[in-house]
């Protein structure tokens, strides 16, 4: 597992996060086909250049899939309602596909580390970042903790065809456990002086790249143009 | 009364506490694949996610700590690909949430159950972002020649008078899921002794 | 310096834990508090750390003074940075998920810079050369890994003072020797060692001196020399395992008997590794202790065995009839290293009898007796202590009289007496219909009960 991600062509999280945002904007208004393309490709060239490179493929794969479902629809007009329905899921798929692709890339090629020292720097409250790091510290535990309760409950020979049981015999040994483990990691972090006032330092450093600037600036300029075309 | 700080141990339960209350509201979701059931999506989420967001509140009688748990998982619903929309609403409706809580001095069954049917109205941001990007929607299939009907069709579908009725059933699911809740914190949690 | 003076210290209503306890400890002395479960050894170890109060919710009186500051006035992080701890549990006490992270965590909190970060750094790795535990995933550690890690990262925040609350619960063998070299060479760099245990071996070389405890008082204190006089039938009586490591004299499986592993293999999915199990055969009516390094799969054995791994390709026979994985199951009982994943409902009685259809309620209620739990059969079990958790385990398992019965780790982090009285209760499960399958790196333990053992 790369932890520190030292890949030149990796913008920083807080980069990668504010784009998301951006296009956020080409979900309500129009913004032409060849410059949403341009987007989709630049995130596909960073897939690729960040050593995912099925992750490129399937990007502009399932782009390209959405995009042609749309024209279809004069097609499938008379087909009843029902159908019509999925439709409408593909189009919404189509519509909200840019900020997705963004998410995606920033979920892929972001590591815990550079996140927390991310935040660090944007001066984010201790209210908000230390849930959040501590969030990604309980995830692995979490799963781990729920297969063993599985696999309990499949000894005990409970099953699903109760369903309502099944979620309770479920629900009520996660948050036992969960609580104590809460309570574990509460003082793991504190016996090492987490609550200290003093300003902390990060032993990972987040920089602003070459990078950082070419990404924002381009899908800039592709929602603009877009916009304007 | 005084405002009370949230201390490393709340912060780490409320780190804790939002990842299996993002898994609960994830899983409820699925039922949501179904286009027409996805706007029921924030009813059965409310019923589902009362248990975890009951104890929840229990275990942290102090403010900010719902707003907090509410704010980060819209944040990563957006890091998922949605629109700042989904923010913008999550945090205006944290705001009226938390006030509930304060009414109740955070101890109040009534003020805790008001306030989570508030707070699971958050869920109807993806669906209100998509209602607000409608416009964008017609534009697309009128630029694609698509038939009146379906537009029609479209439009009774996702118009500002069924949202209403998302909001609606989303209250409700979260009252009932409330009451589960509080069941569930006599039966098993406070004889736990994790409250 | 630790100048304790008159402790005394309970928990909400409950009796007091510790009763006017006094004493001193100089620096870069190294002083073990040993005595039953219960006895309050922890929460000496918690007072002068600072969680008792914290994080327990204890009422101290009397005082506990580190180099003349009273901690009752300091927070948690301004005792955390002349204390630093080191936990029973290695699994769930960290931060961060890199191993480097979780490492410099103090150093990052205090501010250092990344230049002295470095130092630091280096300097920790001349002492324990611990490069390949860098820069990993954390949860991909073993329980010893992570332990090491623990107390490297107590070296490096600085700390004068390192706590460990018996650090040695849920290593093997292997692991504890490695710890034992590290608190001897933090001892060598004058840090104070302040342990609390009841698995004495190690530690037999480091500690100066020996504090007794017991119902919460200073039953005896003693010299290094003066304790290693104490011959180990005394020592089992106060509740503490042997002073000398004790090694394993249950002879080996002999292959023998009616339930026969053809073959078992399974591959894991994260280390280039696989399960590999030929020709073993298990004798009914006897208790076989399943050894090896942890880490090398014990318990997925276990979990083969049962039926649990969907994707291991096994075949097992009993009486020449081959067994499904969902044949297995309905045969198989498993009390879990961590009783919590294990118990659902809101009574004892309930979770007892939970699963198992048709049982008579006289049949459950002497089952509870013989368990000293039927006073307890209206509780909730999330509410019980760990040991009663785990003989209400103990108990579903008897109800549901199965032929297989699976222990993993039964006797993790107890003391001498505790670990008989699970000895004698599962000899109680014995039964000729029945086959006995216990994981465990307890010497002592496998001793006194298993029949034979396999090694991984």
């Amino acid at each position: 597992m790369p932890a520190f991600q030292d890949n030149p062509y990796n913008p920083n999280p807080i980069t990668k996060m504010c784009i998301i945002i951006l296009l956020g904007f080409t979900v309500f208004h129009q913004v032409n086909i060849y410059f949403e393309w341009g987007i989709i490709l630049l995130i596909s060239f960073l897939f690729y250049k960040n050593g995912l490179k099925k992750e490129a493929l399937k990007n502009a794969a399932f782009f390209a899939a959405f995009s042609c479902i749309v024209p279809n629809i004069g097609i499938i007009k008379n087909m009843n309602s029902f159908i019509m329905m999925f439709f409408i899921v593909f189009v919404i798929c189509r519509m909200i596909y840019l900020p997705y692709s963004a998410g995606k890339f920033f979920i892929r090629t972001s590591d815990v580390g550079s996140i927390i020292s991310s935040m660090d720097k944007i001066k984010v409250p201790q209210n908000i970042s230390i849930p959040i790091a501590v969030m990604f510290r309980f995830f692995p535990s979490f799963k781990e903790e729920w297969k063993n309760i599985k696999m309990a409950m499949k000894i005990r020979g409970i099953t699903i065809k109760t369903p309502f049981s099944y979620m309770e015999y479920v629900i009520v040994p996660l948050l036992v456990v969960s609580s104590n483990i809460a309570d574990d990691i509460a003082k793991a972090a504190e016996t090492r002086c987490i609550e200290s006032p003093v300003k902390k330092t990060r032993y990972i450093s987040v920089k602003i790249k070459t990078i950082d600037f070419l990404y924002v600036i381009l899908i800039l300029v592709m929602i603009i143009g877009g916009v304007l075309w | 009364m005084k405002m009370e700080k949230l201390r490393i141990k709340d912060l780490v339960t409320i780190g804790v506490f939002t990842v299996i209350y993002f898994v609960v509201m994830f899983i409820s979701g699925v039922v949501g694949v179904i286009p027409i059931l996805y706007l029921a999506n924030p009813a059965i989420v409310g019923i589902t996610t009362g248990i975890v967001m009951m104890l929840f509140m229990a275990k942290i009688q102090k403010p900010l700590a719902v707003s907090i748990l509410g704010i980060i998982s819209a944040l990563i619903v957006l890091a998922m690909g949605s629109t700042y929309i989904v923010l913008i609403h999550t945090i205006i409706i944290m705001v009226i949430a938390e006030l509930l809580r304060k009414k109740g001095e955070y101890k109040s069954f009534k003020y805790n159950m008001m306030s989570f049917a508030v707070f699971n109205t958050w869920n109807c941001g993806i669906i209100l972002q998509i209602a607000l990007a409608k416009d964008r929607f017609i534009e697309m299939a009128n630029a694609r020649n698509m038939r009146q009907e379906f537009t029609t069709g479209l439009l009774n579908l996702i118009n500002y008078r069924n949202l209403v009725l998302v909001y609606i059933a989303a209250i409700v699911g979260a009252i009932i899921g409330a009451y589960i809740g509080k069941l569930f914190l006599k039966k098993h949690f406070e004889k736990a002794g994790i409250v | 310096m630790v100048e304790i003076d008159n402790l005394s210290l309970s928990y909400g209503n409950s009796p007091e834990v510790l009763k006017g306890i006094s004493l001193n400890i100089n620096d870069g002395e190294c002083v073990l508090f040993t005595g039953k479960s219960g006895s309050g050894k922890t929460s000496i170890v918690n007072s002068i750390n600072g969680l008792a109060v914290t994080y327990d919710g204890a009422a101290i009186n009397g005082s506990v003074r580190i180099d003349n500051k009273d901690i009752k006035e300091l927070k948690l992080y301004e005792i955390s940075t002349m204390v630093s701890s080191v936990f029973q549990n290695p699994k769930t006490h960290f931060f961060n998920i890199n191993t480097t992270l979780e490492l410099l965590f103090y150093l990052e909190n205090i501010g250092l810079s990344k230049k002295q970060i470095d130092e630091r750094l280096k300097d920790m790795l001349d002492l324990f050369p611990i490069e390949h535990l860098l820069n990993r995933d954390i949860f991909k550690l073993s329980g010893g890994e992570k332990q090491i890690l623990c107390i490297a990262a107590s070296y490096i925040s600085g700390t004068k003072i390192i706590v460990l609350d018996e650090p040695s619960s849920n290593l093997d063998e292997e692991h504890i020797l490695i710890i034992k070299e590290m608190l001897i060479k933090l001892k060598e760099k004058g840090r104070t060692i302040i342990i609390s245990e009841h698995r004495i071996f190690y530690l037999m070389d480091i500690a100066d001196r020996v504090f007794l405890i017991k119902d919460g008082e200073i039953q005896k204190e003693y010299t290094k020399t003066d304790f290693m006089k104490i011959p180990s039938e005394k020592l089992n009586e106060l509740g503490l395992r042997d002073k000398t490591k004790v090694n394993l004299t249950v002879p080996e499986i002999q292959n023998r008997g009616n339930f026969e592993v053809r073959n078992i293999e399974f591959k894991f999915s994260d280390i280039d590794n696989k399960l590999y199990l030929k020709d073993v055969s298990f004798e009914m009516g006897k208790i076989y202790g399943i050894v090896g390094k942890n880490g090398l799969g014990k318990s997925t054995l276990l979990r083969c065995l049962i039926g649990l791994e969907r994707k291991s390709k096994d075949e097992i026979y009993l009486d020449d009839k081959k067994l499904s994985k969902s044949d297995r199951l309905k045969i198989s009982s498993l009390v879990m290293q961590d009783v919590n994943h294990q118990l659902f409902t809101d009574s004892v009685i309930s979770e007892v009898s939970l699963g198992i259809k048709s049982i008579e309620r006289s049949y459950v209620e002497n089952i509870l007796k013989k368990l000293d739990l039927y006073e307890l059969k209206d509780r909730h079990p999330m509410s019980l202590s760990g040991g009663q958790k785990q003989r209400v385990a103990i108990a579903s398992v008897l109800c549901k009289n199965s032929k297989l019965i699976f222990f993993d780790e039964p006797t993790s982090g107890m003391d001498y007496y505790n670990m008989m009285n699970i000895s004698h209760l599962i000899n109680e499960c014995k039964n000729d219909n029945k086959i006995i399958f216990i994981v465990s790196h307890d010497q002592e333990f496998l001793n006194s009960i298993a029949d034979n053992v396999i090694y991984l």
